[in-house]
């Protein structure tokens, strides 16, 4: 599986250059939200990651190689939740790159410290929004989805921000939670997202299973 | 002996088409030309065997295994080519075979190397840049890499120059060499397996005509011109498809002795090609 990784990655790697680009074009974008800029480009930029990885395989109609390879369907399902993973661990190097260079040309666009807090948030929202659109994937392919991921990247982030004034008062249960210690609360955020990946993961499979090339 | 390829009652529907009943065999050491006009079901028959499709209903053995409750050690066995290449086109061959060669057990980076030397495929360039005789021999290279027992190959000449296609035949009677491989070679062009190929099964419309040894098919078949007078109703019985003009009819007949009684000398009688066995045998008779 690893090396279906590899092969996301080496794709990728000519995109690098449009990966700096669009980290200084939503540096100057998310400017109005300093608290949440860095976790908003990282989530922006690695899910464009992840759509393009998937528009690869349609490009070259790779479902046809990799099933007619000694590749099981939950590896080639598997490698693109993998994926994820490596694509957040790309954009981060790349935004310190970027935020750095604007420090030293003295350009005028403030840009948020990278943390663990803001990494771990940002890679489980786009796992969390992956786990909605490959399934998807899986099932139609990339040309038949897009409509879904055009409305999931860009509904994330036009209504995402809505979402709290839109929701009813929180159930108790859930304001304690969010009184609770930072441990606490993170441990079943973690646990909510794993579970919901998990979930995505075994739709797809099932999906991808039933596919036909 | 065991075959190395086995189809039973193979089925497919599709809402337009459908295979039905597909059954034929194949044993280790041979080459067995797949032919069919375009959508008799050829690539169909293949994207089952590879797991490609789901089965409606028969059965497929490849190595005496059940290609699909052991699909991934039969495809430890399988070498294939397409008729399109799926390779990823932004990557050069080394790139792609960084990714392809650990998934096969049996990988030989050296058997490799010495085919992209002999194929003179540039290991740095990328996929796209390739003709299409060169992205052939790219998945050719990667199919005997892994010692493949089986070739699995879809219309795999189709769009390229009689050179590379010359190349590709004489490569195929090499792999073929230590009676241990088969290849099943799909194709609408049937010079090239009039050069190759030991056994022909013929598929139109989702049905196997027939699927027998390409010697005795060019012995059972006889290609027959004449005039017009010839066709009295004598020769009926041994007519498998014809075609009239102006000046007089060809066919392809069966049972040569009985036909050469029929005609007396007032008949040209010629080995038919491949070629004519399949428009005979798929056309019917065309007036």
């Amino acid at each position: 599986m690893i090396y279906l990784v590899l092969k996301d990655l080496m794709l990728q790697k000519r995109m690098l250059s449009m990966m700096f680009l669009y980290i200084v074009l939503f540096s100057f974008t998310f400017q109005s939200i300093p608290d949440g800029q860095f976790i908003a480009i990282l989530v922006a930029v690695s899910y464009m990651f992840v759509m393009m990885g998937c528009a690869w395989e349609d490009k070259n109609n790779s479902d046809v190689l990799w099933n007619s390879l000694p590749v099981s369907r939950w590896q080639i399902v598997g490698s693109k939740y993998l994926s994820i993973l490596a694509y957040v661990a790309m954009v981060v190097p790349v935004y310190w790159f970027v935020s750095t260079a604007f420090t030293l040309l003295r350009i005028p666009v403030s840009t948020a410290p990278i943390t663990w807090w803001g990494i771990g948030a940002a890679m489980a929202v786009v796992f969390l929004i992956s786990s909605f659109y490959l399934p998807v994937f899986f099932a139609l392919g990339y040309t038949k989805s897009r409509y879904w991921n055009f409305l999931l990247f860009f509904g994330t982030f036009s209504f995402g921000s809505l979402i709290p004034k839109v929701l009813p008062e929180p159930p108790s249960w859930l304001q304690n939670l969010q009184n609770a210690p930072m441990e606490i609360f993170w441990a079943c955020f973690s646990g909510v997202v794993v579970l919901i990946v998990a979930i995505s993961f075994f739709v797809s499979l099932l999906l991808y299973g039933r596919r036909e090339f | 002996m065991k075959p190395i390829l086995e189809l039973r009652g193979v089925s497919k529907k599709f809402p337009e088409f459908s295979l039905d009943e597909v059954s034929f065999s194949l044993e280790p050491g041979y080459i067995m030309g797949f032919i069919g006009a375009n959508g008799a079901g050829k690539s169909t028959t293949i994207k089952l065997i590879m797991n490609l499709l789901h089965l409606d209903g028969g059965e497929i053995k490849v190595f005496g295994l059940d290609s699909r409750q052991d699909e991934l050690e039969i495809k430890q066995r399988v070498g294939f080519v397409y008729d399109e290449n799926h390779f990823y086109e932004e990557l050069t061959i080394k790139e792609m075979t960084m990714v392809v060669a650990p998934f096969y057990k049996n990988w030989d980076q050296q058997c490799y190397q010495s085919f992209v030397h002999r194929f003179e495929l540039p290991e740095k360039k990328k996929i796209k840049t390739f003709s299409r005789g060169m992205k052939m021999k790219y998945s050719l290279a990667v199919a005997l890499a892994h010692d493949a027992e089986l070739l699995i190959m879809d219309e795999p000449t189709s769009g390229l120059d009689p050179i590379v296609r010359s190349e590709l035949l004489e490569i195929l009677s090499e792999v073929i060499q230590d009676e241990r491989k088969s290849v099943l070679f799909s194709s609408h062009i049937t010079s090239d397996l009039d050069r190759i190929a030991d056994y022909i099964t013929l598929i139109h419309n989702g049905q196997i005509l027939f699927s027998e040894p390409k010697d005795q098919l060019l012995e059972n078949y006889i290609l027959i011109k004449g005039g017009h007078d010839l066709l009295d109703g004598r020769l009926q019985p041994y007519l498998v498809g014809m075609r009239e003009n102006q000046f007089g009819f060809e066919g392809l007949v069966t049972n040569k002795e009985q036909v050469q009684a029929v005609v007396g000398g007032k008949a040209i009688l010629e080995t038919p090609t491949l070629e004519d066995i399949m428009l005979f045998c798929t056309r019917g008779k065309v007036v």
